[in-house]
């Protein structure tokens, strides 16, 4: 059996899986959860794992998984609702690939945040990709989203890029200028601007810039622990300079 | 003056006090509740980054509307700060009841010691950026 694992509990085939895990801003998780309420998006499947902490999270009196996948009109997205340990980084990896390659998925979005140390000078964050293939990037310009170019990534999405190639499917990393470990719903508008403009779905991004303030309380729990799992993740590697010694 | 050698006691204890306040460090930052429906106090996150020759504090103050809102109290390498809610923000959960918290309160120790007036403040979009020149050590001239 492996270590985990993604459980349907409906039949879907979409052809776009998001990952909108906690990291960077919580900016994916904010992104993700916000396409969720607003597009109406269904439960499709929850991951299963004994890596994970032995919880439920409790909804309108229902208990659920803490990371489960959503979809409406062929876009899956999947969420988290707590942080992630760092030995659970390689396994949810693997976990994201088999269920997409299972559903026919063509295309993997990792949405993140990019810690900039002059958020508080940032109006509008800037939205930068990284893509498998490289190609991708052209289509995703028109979005506008700037090619990232030089740098490192730690975390799910690290993975999720390094390894599409071998499993055959598309991979992007979308990176919105966020807040390091302040909940960023600003950064998570970016993303969902652009995001929409590539797939083709709207998302009334108002609701999410009113609520930022109660969002950015709300997040605070979330957002520490995530912050504790960075630090084992070395997540600050981020901030260092690759040796560019061959192409 | 002669100073007095400590005994292997006093150097124990002292070796379980540093532990004692380092644990308590830990504690407060990973594990402490961040709702305090008590004093109806919200613990706010915040960061602390080494800047050559700064210590920069930043603190996540949302519904704080401006400084003047803002109480911050610098003593030795504790910094204090206390802020006003523009409106009470309701909580509900099993593990805190109900209630409107109003207060941003946080106690966090510095990584050095600072100048107590070397410092520059700041407020933007609710976030509160405090920088604090270090205090300066001994120049050694070198010939």
């Amino acid at each position: 059996m492996s270590v985990a694992r993604f459980v349907d509990v409906r039949e879907v085939r979409p052809e776009s899986l998001v990952v909108g895990l906690p990291d960077t801003g919580l900016v994916g998780v904010i992104s993700a959860s916000h396409m969720i309420r607003e597009l109406g998006m269904e439960e499709v499947a929850y991951l299963e794992s004994e890596l994970l902490p032995p919880l439920v999270v409790i909804h309108d009196g229902e208990p659920k998984h803490p990371v489960r996948i959503f979809h409406r009109d062929g876009i899956a997205v999947v969420v988290s609702e707590i942080a992630l340990p760092p030995n659970i980084v390689a396994p949810i990896s693997s976990a994201l690939f088999e269920w997409a390659r299972s559903h026919r998925v063509k295309v993997i979005y990792s949405i993140t945040g990019l810690a900039v140390p002059n958020r508080l000078d940032i109006e509008k964050p800037r939205v930068y990709g990284v893509s498998v293939p490289v190609e991708l990037m052209e289509r995703l310009r028109d979005a506008g989203v700037e090619q990232l170019k030089e740098g490192m990534l730690v975390g799910v999405h690290a993975l999720l890029l390094r390894d599409s190639s071998k499993h055959g499917i598309d991979n992007v990393v979308l990176l919105a200028e966020s807040h390091y470990a302040y909940p960023d719903p600003g950064a998570a508008a970016s993303i969902l601007e652009c995001l929409g403009k590539h797939l083709g779905f709207e998302v009334n991004l108002k609701p999410l810039l009113e609520q930022a303030e109660e969002i950015r309380v709300k997040a605070r729990d979330l957002m520490r622990r995530t912050a504790q799992m960075m630090q084992m993740m070395e997540k600050m590697k981020e901030r260092e300079v690759p040796l560019l010694y061959y192409r | 003056m002669e100073r007095r050698r400590r005994s292997i006691f006093e150097i124990i204890n002292e070796l379980f006090r540093e532990v004692e306040e380092r644990f308590e460090e830990v504690f407060e930052e990973f594990e402490r509740p961040l709702w305090d429906p008590v004093k109806r106090e919200l613990t706010p996150l915040t960061e602390v980054r080494d800047e050559y020759d700064e210590v920069v504090v930043t603190a996540d103050l949302p519904y704080v509307r401006s400084l003047d809102d803002v109480e911050v109290s610098i003593e030795g390498r504790v910094v204090t700060i206390r802020a006003k809610l523009s409106r009470p923000v309701r909580h509900e959960g099993w593990a805190y009841g109900s209630c409107d918290y109003d207060t941003w309160f946080k106690r966090l120790t510095l990584p050095y010691e600072v100048e107590p007036s070397g410092f520059s403040i700041r407020f933007k979009n609710g976030i509160l950026e405090l920088r604090l020149k270090k205090k300066r050590g001994r120049l050694i001239r070198i010939e």
